[in-house]
């Protein structure tokens, strides 16, 4: 196949004996291996470009304790890209790939009920540009995709069943036109058309889906971004809001009985290039999302739906400056965000409204091969429910036998108001230096870092039966050397 | 220089952060509050009520909490709207919690009115109330529900009553038999549901639930079904086949719908942990009703022979 390169990376933890001594002597139950490969082919086809891509990973999380549930979350990935430019001009690419995700929970003698979640996709695109002497471009292409999804529960009598919807195909179109012969105004009209869908609800809505932006420079160095499209979701992940932290989150497609959800996304950003080196952006957005597929928790009778339609609005703001004088670059990022999710006449902030978020980079290449990276991540604390105590709940499962109320009774947590308590902040800051040494055909990486300088205890998950808090990586030396061939 | 300050900078930096590591608590306010039970039975001569007190163990372990929740020293009454009928205190030791626990009781019950309204007076707390509406329907059964139940692969077993009434009812069929078993004979029942089904290679059975209606079938084939399953759960033993009781149960408002909640959380399928509340105290958790068991008992017609010969079972 002619000329070529490839990349290999792989990791793999043997030994977590070593964080006991970052951990006050406890081991985490952590285990996982990822691998990547990417082989490159730029002379297959003349102006053509083959890529073959493929991930691997296993993320164990294995409690010696078996009044803890434990973890298993599997990804497979392979596909391949190929990349044309013809004579016309016209851009090709031609993406396919297959996709696999799985999860399980182990429940052990938690309370934990055990799951089994897998995602299988399968996807070719086609993807068409056509570029204009007048520089306007045509974008068109079509996706075929079909999904699998399993979401495999048990209830106490040990049976098992899937609740996930069916297997679905997709099979969509896309056209788009971008104005950009005129130097300051650009101007893009698009929809996506969906001849079927990988959910089934609501047959014949959510055909088209369509979608605008536009860019107007002022003055070279200020520019005014806005957008404006319809966008459907409908493979999606839920988890049980009354839980403290979830950490197994199930995907799957909507099931027949809901709608997809669909957002409506508008966007109005700002870029301002103050010098040669500092370059801002600022961006406003908002999103209303209808038919948000949420767990229903009024589920009464066993034909009750599992879930049901709720509605949804995020918007925010989102700025960042970047100022890289050579051989500095720095990065800070700043975003406020709000969210809301209503349903079962509820209204609540979602699992995952993190309201302020900041991000922090600062790069300095030394020369000579050396860099130094120092990066600090905050983001305010995600909303909870806090427990509020419990109860003795008497389970009448025999209505013959309702005299004997202490042979039948069990805990029921009490919870506060929905998400109304956050957890404390996640920050982190991290420092790296690195440097590249070439030996002929071999260039060498190696990186020493210090994750968690300060030793923050972020908090990753609570176990509510045992009241057992984990957290994430303490400070934590690590060195690593690639090598590229 | 630079590095110099930059060295500093981190340190100060690192040194500050080091020190705003905050705690988190999962517990917000503990909610002090009472959950109060009390489903009348109208075929018992004494009716209780237990009331217990929310707790919170320290390590938010309530398996390792075993400490007595039960109220005494409450004054508990039951209303009818016209005579007040006082629960008597009573304190009991229960061998499997180690501890003795307090209940409320009252013999002979005779209410005069359909509206009733329970009321516990908890000293230094508010009272806890509930109100339900009896309104169970009298029936006899039909006479022909009475006779014996025959095998007739056509026509079902209905159970029917004497009115024509549609009314909301549990109905309960189960098949009394027995073995000998080590020279004991054991008795058994096994309860016959609406039909059975194929789930995905599962073999299920669909039990009846509250429903409002006028009568309820039993295909034949399901009962044939169920004694094929008695015979294969007492393999190589003596079956025989006493007799089959049918239970209609009447529940008030929102009992059905309690005990409907705890049998989806228990047989059903759902991410979620804990069933919805249902409850209708007032100040309070917990749930004040009614049920009214009718029974039935009917024997197997001698047409069931060669079926019982097939599986080795006898009447």
């Amino acid at each position: 196949m002619g000329e070529g390169s490839f990349l290999i990376t792989g990791r793999k933890s043997y030994n977590t004996d070593i964080l006991k001594y970052f951990f006050d002597d406890k081991n985490l139950p952590i285990n996982f291996y990822d691998m990547s490969l990417g082989l490159n082919f730029p002379n297959v086809f003349p102006n053509g470009n083959v890529k073959i891509f493929g991930y691997i990973s296993n993320d164990i999380l294995n409690n010696t304790d078996l009044r803890e549930a434990d973890f298993n979350w599997k990804n497979k990935l392979i596909g391949v890209n190929w990349f044309q430019l013809t004579e016309s001009p016209m851009f090709v690419e031609v993406n396919f790939y297959y996709s696999k995700f799985e999860g399980e929970i182990e429940p052990n003698l938690s309370s934990v009920r055990p799951q089994n979640n897998s995602i299988d996709d399968i996807t070719m695109d086609v993807n068409l540009r056509y570029v204009y002497d007048s520089k306007d471009e045509l974008d068109l292409g079509f996706k075929l995709q079909e999904v699998r999804s399993k979401l495999e529960l048990e209830n106490y009598a040990g049976v098992k069943k899937d609740i996930s919807g069916p297997k679905g195909t997709n099979i969509d179109f896309y056209i788009k036109y971008k104005f950009l012969q005129n130097d300051n105004f650009g101007l893009d009209l698009g929809t996506r058309i969906n001849l079927t869908r990988l959910a089934t609800g609501r047959k014949g809505s959510g055909f088209f889906e369509p979608r605008l932006s536009s860019t107007f420079r002022y003055k070279p160095e200020l520019s005014f971004k806005w957008s404006a499209g319809l966008f459907t979701q409908e493979i999606i992940t839920l988890s049980d809001e009354d839980e403290l932290i979830n950490i197994f989150e199930p995907w799957f497609i909507t099931p027949s009985y809901l709608p997809p959800s669909h957002a409506f996304h508008v966007n109005f950003g700002i870029e301002y290039k103050l010098s040669e080196t500092i370059l801002m952006e600022a961006e406003f957005y908002r999103k209303n999302i209808v038919d948000f597929a949420t767990l229903n928790d009024k589920k009464i009778e066993d034909s009750d739906p599992e879930l049901i339609a709720g509605n949804g609005l995020s918007y925010g703001f989102e700025y960042q400056i970047n100022y890289t004088p050579f051989p500095y670059r720095f990065h800070l990022g700043y975003s406020l965000a709000f969210a809301e999710k209503t349903a079962n006449g509820i209204t609540y902030s979602p699992r995952y409204d993190s309201r302020n978020a900041v991000n922090f980079s600062f790069e300095y290449n030394f020369g000579d091969g050396w860099y130094a990276n120092l990066t600090w991540n905050y983001y305010s604390g995600l909303p909870f429910t806090q427990i509020t105590g419990f109860r003795d709940k008497w389970n009448i499962e025999n209505l013959f036998l309702t005299d004997n109320i202490f042979a039948n009774l069990s805990p029921y947590i009490l919870n506060g108001q929905r998400n109304v308590a956050r957890l404390p902040d996640y920050h982190r800051l991290d420092l790296s230096v690195s440097k590249n040494i070439k030996f002929g055909f071999l260039n060498l990486f190696i990186d020493f870092s210090l994750v968690n300088l300060y030793n923050r205890k972020n908090i990753f998950y609570f176990e509510k039966t045992t009241g057992k808090r984990v957290n994430m990586l303490p400070f934590l030396p690590a060195v690593s050397i690639k090598a590229q061939i | 220089m630079k590095m110099k300050f930059l060295k500093y900078l981190l340190l100060f930096s690192a040194f500050v952060l080091q020190s705003c590591n905050d705690s988190f608590s999962p517990v917000g306010e503990f909610e002090d509050g009472y959950s109060m039970y009390c489903i009348l039975n109208s075929s018992e001569d004494v009716q209780k009520v237990y009331i217990f007190r929310n707790f919170l163990p320290d390590d938010l372990n309530p398996g390792n909490y075993n400490q007595n929740r039960t109220i005494g020293n409450a004054k508990v009454r039951l209303s009818d709207g016209s005579n007040n009928f006082i629960f008597t205190d009573t304190t009991l030791f229960v061998d499997s919690l180690g501890y003795n626990i307090s209940y409320y009781q009252i013999k002979n019950f005779a209410p005069g009115n359909s509206l009733l309204k329970l009321t516990a007076d908890i000293p230094g707390y508010k009272s806890l109330t509930g109100e339900i509406e009896i309104n169970a329907v009298d029936f006899d059964f039909f006479h022909r529900t009475k006779r014996d139940i025959e095998y007739n692969a056509f026509n079902p077993y209905r159970v029917r009553f004497d009115k024509e009434i549609s009314f909301e009812f549990l109905p309960v069929f189960l098949i009394n038999y027995f073995t000998i078993e080590n020279g004991d004979t054991v008795k058994y029942s096994k309860e016959v549901p609406l039909f059975y089904y194929n789930d995905g290679g599962l073999f299920l059975s669909k039990y009846p639930d509250f429903e409002t209606r006028m009568f309820v079938d039993y295909e034949t084939e399901v009962i044939e079904q169920t004694f094929k399953i008695i015979a294969a759960e007492h393999k190589s033993k003596n079956i025989k086949i006493l007799d089959a009781d049918i239970y209609i149960i009447q529940t008030s408002y929102p009992l059905n719908i309690y005990y409907k909640a705890t049998k989806t959380a228990r047989d059903g399928f759902s991410i979620k942990l804990q069933e919805p509340e249902i409850s209708n105290i007032t100040n309070g958790r917990g749930l004040f009703g009614f049920k009214k068991i009718t029974s039935l008992k009917v024997k197997f017609a001698a047409s069931w022979g060669p079926i019982f010969s097939q599986l080795g079972l006898y009447f």
